[in-house]
């Protein structure tokens, strides 16, 4: 009888993974026990599979502590599904799907706390929303706790990932359990302490609507309410346009129909106030304000179409350290001084983000996403391919600062194509997509640069081209 | 019954750095791709969390090999950037036996071909035959010799790197 070629012996080492079927691993076993040179391979085979293993272990070994759990938390507060997931299974209109097999929908980080939006239009400087409320307890909670079924999403709504069932099961059926080829159980150290736990907090975004609108019904009459509509050159109303009343805090996003309504802080009006109207791909529009108090209108703002290539903010480079360097991507999103971030669904964060602007090429979906855990914020931007392939854009933490200060905040390219998104106050969708729109370039000097053309994404392999 | 991911986490952490570092040949993107991965799983519902860590941490190698066409134009610099940054640690004299051995295990998987060196991690890691095939591109059946020679190379790469160091040390 011939001798066993060492392949078919090697995978009858490796068992049920091996590939074999019962007959062949028997035929196999049976040849090796009457054949001595088989035997021997078999055995010099056994040595190389432990040397092997033994030696791959040593990559890990001479690693550093490895990360707290709860850093792992933190991370995922943002994170999409595993990449895994399957083929599509999800209409990309279906909101806060964020954890889910399925595509990565789109958030804008959106901070519960500053705006909120309470009926279509109106949108009320409330109470904030305590930072650090999403805790990490949460974000794992919510992870597996929330209702697949995401409906249009409240404008706060606290993320509502879902489990990526069909994909984790799709998975595991996939794989033997890795186990075996790994004899000596791991017993390093002591188990990181549970430092995640943080008590979860109740979500606060509900109670903060309430909180608008009871603010809003019991205005007293001294207050300044000032309301309008925002349409296109065409006359229909645009959505999630951001009013801003320069100098001060007061914000506000238009509702479905366009409209808004805005309470003007007394004593806040000054002669050169005027109300800006703010949206991506549109040229930004402003009126006077008028001045007294109860309801006031400023009418129909026209927002003018404009070109904008906001391709070239965006993309950047990947997340992975190594590219990101050589994408020149900045290592974060610099958020001082947010709060409270959380997600908005991909509706609004599309509608906001002007239909596709964040689309790369070979990517389906870009998702920005923010979220506090624990006393840290992630953000990150993913890029999402059809057949479910993940590229992580950005992703930073930064420290979350309590106080929000006014305005804005300032997003610029970096000379190097980078991007640098400083929030210095509440984010929402339709405030991001203004940030990313008027990202310009920083320029040592202080003089600037002009910004240089998008860098194309290098496409980002077929998926299945296996 | 819920995973308990942090207590998976806590007994495979290892295993995935070094399997990702064996996929990458970069410790340090390992660690930070084995925490991504790590992220995008915990709180799923696993039944075999352990494969699920794997399978991701996978994926998220493929794609990134995917993106970066000309990785090891980029090693030196980072191996120069991850020596700079190395940390002192409370025993350096074994960190950097360590660190030294880690170094060498990954140049000698440098030395294997692109599909080798993923065949051996893959392998490393528990894929099984079918996946791994799927993964690489190779058929099932030239799977079981694929192993065993990359295995070989491997090993001898490993020793050879000992004695080039102990020749100069």
């Amino acid at each position: 009888m011939p001798h066993m070629d060492e392949g078919r012996l090697q995978a009858w080492l490796d068992g049920s993974r091996g590939g074999l079927s019962d007959e062949e691993r028997e035929e196999v076993r049976a040849h090796v026990e009457g054949c001595e040179v088989c035997g021997a391979r078999v055995a010099e085979l056994r040595t190389s599979d432990a040397a092997s293993r033994d030696l791959l272990g040593a990559l890990a070994a001479a690693e550093p502590a490895m990360p707290d759990f709860s850093e792992i938390v933190a991370r995922s507060g943002a994170s999409g599904a595993p990449v895994d997931r399957p083929h599509r299974t999800a209409s990309r209109r279906l909101p806060l799907q964020w954890a889910a097999s399925v595509v990565l929908a789109i958030g804008v980080g959106w901070m519960a706390n500053e705006v909120v939006r309470t009926e279509p239009g109106v949108v009320t400087p409330t109470e904030r929303a305590l930072p650090g409320a999403a805790s990490a307890g949460d974000a794992r909670e919510s992870l597996v706790e929330t209702p697949a079924a995401a409906t249009q999403p409240p404008a706060t709504e606290s993320p509502a990932p879902t489990t990526a069932t069909p994909a984790a099961a799709d998975a595991e059926s996939r794989m033997e359990p890795p186990t075996a080829a790994d004899p000596e159980t791991r017993e390093r150290g002591a188990a990181p302490g549970r430092s995640v736990a943080d008590p979860p907090s109740d979500p606060v975004a509900p109670r903060e609507i309430e909180r608008a609108r009871s603010a809003a019904d019991a205005a007293p009459p001294s207050v300044t309410w000032l309301s309008g509509r925002v349409t296109d050159d065409d006359g229909r109303p645009i959505e999630n346009v951001v009013l801003t009343l320069t100098g001060t805090n007061t914000t506000g996003l238009s509702g479905p129909d366009g409209r808004f309504r805005l309470q003007v802080p007394p004593d806040s009006v000054a002669p050169d106030t005027r109300l800006t109207a703010t949206y991506i791909g549109y040229a930004q529009a402003n009126r006077s304000v008028p001045v007294g108090v109860g309801e006031l209108s400023v009418g129909d703002l026209r927002l003018q179409q404009r070109a904008v290539q906001l391709e070239g903010v965006v993309v950047t480079g990947t997340a992975i350290a190594a590219e990101r360097r050589e994408l020149a991507m900045p290592d974060a999103i610099r958020v001082d001084g947010a709060a409270t971030w959380d997600r908005v669904g991909a509706d609004q964060a599309e509608a906001a983000l002007g239909g596709r602007p964040l689309r790369l090429p070979g990517a389906d979906w870009t998702e920005i996403g923010a979220l506090t855990v624990g006393n840290r914020v992630v953000i990150r931007v993913v890029h999402e391919t059809t057949a479910g392939g993940g590229v992580v854009l950005y992703q930073a933490r930064s420290p979350v600062a309590v106080d929000v200060p006014a305005g804005v905040g300032t997003a610029r390219r970096t000379t190097d194509d980078g991007l640098h998104l400083l929030a210095t106050g509440a984010l929402d969708a339709g405030r991001l997509a203004d940030l990313l729109a008027r990202a310009e370039p920083i320029a040592e000097s202080g003089a600037g640069v002009p910004p240089r053309p998008a860098r194309p994404q290098p496409p980002h392999g077929g998926p299945g081209s296996e | 019954m819920r995973t308990d991911w942090e207590e998976v986490y806590r007994t495979t952490w290892p295993d995935v750095v070094s399997f990702l570092a064996g996929m990458l040949l970069d410790r340090d993107r390992a660690r930070d791709m084995a925490q991504e991965a790590f992220a995008r799983v915990i709180g799923l519902e696993a039944e075999n969390p352990r494969a699920l860590v794997f399978r991701t941490a996978a994926n998220l190698a493929r794609d990134e090999a995917r993106l970066v066409v000309r990785r090891k134009r980029h090693l030196a610099l980072l191996k120069a950037e991850t020596d700079a940054a190395s940390e002192p640690s409370p025993s350096p004299a074994q960190d950097l036996e360590r660190k030294e051995r880690a170094a060498r295990v990954q140049d000698a998987l440098g030395t294997l071909s692109e599909r080798d060196r993923e065949v051996l991690v893959l392998w490393n890691a528990g894929f099984d035959y079918d996946e791994i095939a799927e993964r690489t591109g190779l058929s099932k059946g030239a799977l079981g010799t694929t192993i065993a020679r990359a295995k070989k190379k491997f090993i001898s790469a490993c020793s050879a790197g000992e004695d080039t160091d102990a020749a100069h040390g």
